[in-house]
């Protein structure tokens, strides 16, 4: 298996925030997690991310047990992540935001630089390279953030509502770039989001998280015929007919 | 694509480095200038300044790249001195192994700090730096076989001349500030500033941040260190003044005056050290404290103006408002308008006046 992660839970105090929660991510694929706001989506990629600890449950990366590494030994085994409010270096500029991605990948300065430049051409930020973060639009920074999680060279590519806050021009070209990502650089793509469209023109598979539990995996064009999911997002009340 | 090598090279041939290149030869030649004795006070003072610019640069490390921010820079100063003191007086050893002693235990108080970093981090850190300076420094006080307490450690030595200290002192100068510049571009250095501004993207990236985090205390240390065992040698005498946390303050000054993260930062803020000598000198030494006041007022008018210290300021831009100002010229934007001036220092993201001034 490329990736599981099995019966993962994590309580805070009363709360739970995930509960016995199972997926699998076969390589190659892009796979949606999907689900009303609160349902654990996020607490769920801190967890695979290394960030939080989870109360019980195990996740394992080509055969390898990641439970309870720290997130910087999480990236070094192939896993990169974005986040769900774009994090950046504020002061730095685009191409040494870019480099310390690469440096996760070689000690040389000038291949990360030289990679670091393929990267930002690739991703359309060519001609910003000097740029400090702080003078960037959100779309940039998202991209930045984005190439700078390409850099490490991933093979499975986290992405944390990474077309939230984007005008419609700026989903469909964020879309491109995702399927020339895919592409060209073949990693895998777990992915939480909101906009619908792009769930339906990207993912392959689908898994939707309400209280903490799956409560459905299917195809997304599935997504609608599913009353369970249908009542996650609607309430009891709406009925599809 | 240049090659590595023909980009460093470009890069550091900036008109601010070669400036700095020219300034620095009549201070080479203080010794030289003056005749006699007269020379001995102007010497003193550059080794003074140099050192601080030493001291400063290792704060710089610390807390400007690696933005972990420490109040008792001091220890490493202090452990340096007494370490060459105790060598010296106590265990009648040469004075080598007092400097190697003082930075293999500045190097284990690094590590330390280093290790409290990984559990603390801002505010928390920086006050734990103030513990272990003042956890050094009361043992400094109290260990009276070995420290003499608060009379110090006097230590003799063979007459050195002074010009010896003065060009040592420049050379550590020089070669430090250079050694920063070229961290700050290097791998580590990337590693530093990815954890300053970002902790979190930084570990998602593959930072190691511990391993990081202590890998620049443990530099500032060992280097902060030498400084200590430099001054002790020289002055003759370490007491627990070493220690102090005006010490830490003044290094702090140094750099935040100068600019937080740049090469440059505390080269044009050890100006600053000057200040307390030329009252010393003028006023007499009644009113050297009359130089703290000083700090206190200058460092709030920065914090105010200029937060990113000296090297903010852009001298064409400030030169080309001044002009613009005194002669009515009709186009007044040529030259007000920004000027990218390379600091040398800030590898990418080198700071133009023109990006933080308020005026626009």
């Amino acid at each position: 298996m490329f990736f599981e992660i099995q019966g993962i839970t994590k309580r805070y105090g009363g709360l739970v925030a995930n509960s016995d929660v199972s997926l699998h991510v076969n390589q190659h694929e892009i796979v949606g997690l999907i689900g009303p706001n609160g349902a654990g989506k996020s607490t769920l990629f801190q967890i695979i991310d290394g960030f939080v600890r989870p109360d019980s449950g195990s996740i394992r990366f080509k055969d390898k047990d990641l439970t309870r590494l720290p997130t910087f030994k999480i990236n070094k085994a192939g896993i990169a992540c974005t986040f769900q409010h774009a994090q950046l270096f504020p002061q730095l500029d685009v191409l040494e935001s870019v480099m310390i991605g690469a440096y996760c990948r070689t000690t040389h300065r000038a291949a990360a630089r030289q990679e670091a430049e393929k990267l930002v051409a690739f991703t359309g930020l060519q001609g910003k390279e000097s740029t400090l973060i702080d003078k960037l639009t959100m779309f940039d920074r998202k991209r930045v953030e984005l190439t700078a999680a390409l850099a490490t060279r991933p093979e499975l590519l986290l992405l944390d509502e990474l077309f939230a806050g984007l005008n419609s021009t700026e989903v469909s070209e964020m879309v491109d770039l995702v399927l020339r990502i895919r592409r060209e650089m073949k990693p895998t793509f777990l992915i939480v989001e909101h906009v619908i469209k792009v769930i339906m023109s990207i993912c392959e598979r689908v898994y939707v998280l309400d209280y903490g539990k799956i409560i459905a995996e299917c195809k997304p064009d599935e997504l609608s015929k599913n009353p369970l999911v249908v009542k996650a997002y609607l309430g009891e009340e709406y009925d599809a007919s | 694509m240049q090659s590595a090598k023909t980009e460093w090279i470009g890069d550091w041939i900036t008109p601010k480095n070669l400036l700095v290149c020219i300034l620095i030869v009549p201070v080479l030649l203080i010794p030289f200038f003056y005749k006699g004795g007269a020379a001995l006070l102007p010497m003193h003072l550059v080794i003074m300044v140099a050192s601080y610019i030493v001291l400063a640069q290792t704060w710089n490390i610390l807390s400007g790249l690696t933005g972990m921010f420490s109040l008792g820079h001091a220890t490493f100063y202090g452990l340096g001195g007494y370490a060459l003191a105790v060598a010296m007086v106590k265990l009648k050893l040469n004075p080598l192994v007092g400097l190697a002693a003082g930075i293999v235990l500045s190097a284990f108080f690094g590590l330390l700090l280093g290790a409290i970093s990984s559990r603390l981090t801002g505010f928390f850190f920086t006050i734990s730096t103030i513990a272990l300076a003042q956890v050094i420094r009361t043992i400094a006080m109290q260990w009276t076989p070995v420290t003499n307490s608060i009379t110090g450690l006097k230590i003799f030595r063979p007459i050195v001349s002074r010009m010896t200290f003065f060009y040592l002192s420049i050379a550590m100068a020089v070669a430090v500030s250079i050694f920063f510049a070229y961290l700050r571009r290097s791998r580590t250095g990337s590693m530093f500033v990815a954890i300053r501004e970002n902790i979190n993207l930084a570990r998602s990236l593959g930072v190691d941040v511990v391993r990081y985090k202590t890998i620049s205390s443990v530099i500032a240390a060992m280097i902060a260190s030498v400084v200590g065992s430099f001054i002790t040698y020289y002055i003759q005498v370490v007491d627990p003044n070493y220690l102090s946390p005006i010490i830490s303050e003044k290094i702090i000054m140094v750099s935040i005056i100068g600019g937080m993260g740049y090469a440059w930062g505390p080269i044009f803020g050890s100006v600053l050290i000057l200040l307390e000598e030329f009252i010393r000198g003028t006023l007499g030494a009644r009113y050297a404290p009359l130089a703290s006041t000083l700090y206190g007022v200058i460092l709030i008018v920065f914090m105010l103006f200029r937060p990113k210290g000296i090297v903010s300021i852009n001298l064409k831009r400030s030169f080309g408002m001044a002009i613009a100002a005194l002669t009515p010229s009709k186009d007044v934007n040529a030259s007000v308008g920004p000027n990218p001036e390379n600091l040398g220092a800030g590898g990418g993201s080198t700071l133009h006046a023109s990006q933080f001034s308020k005026e626009k």
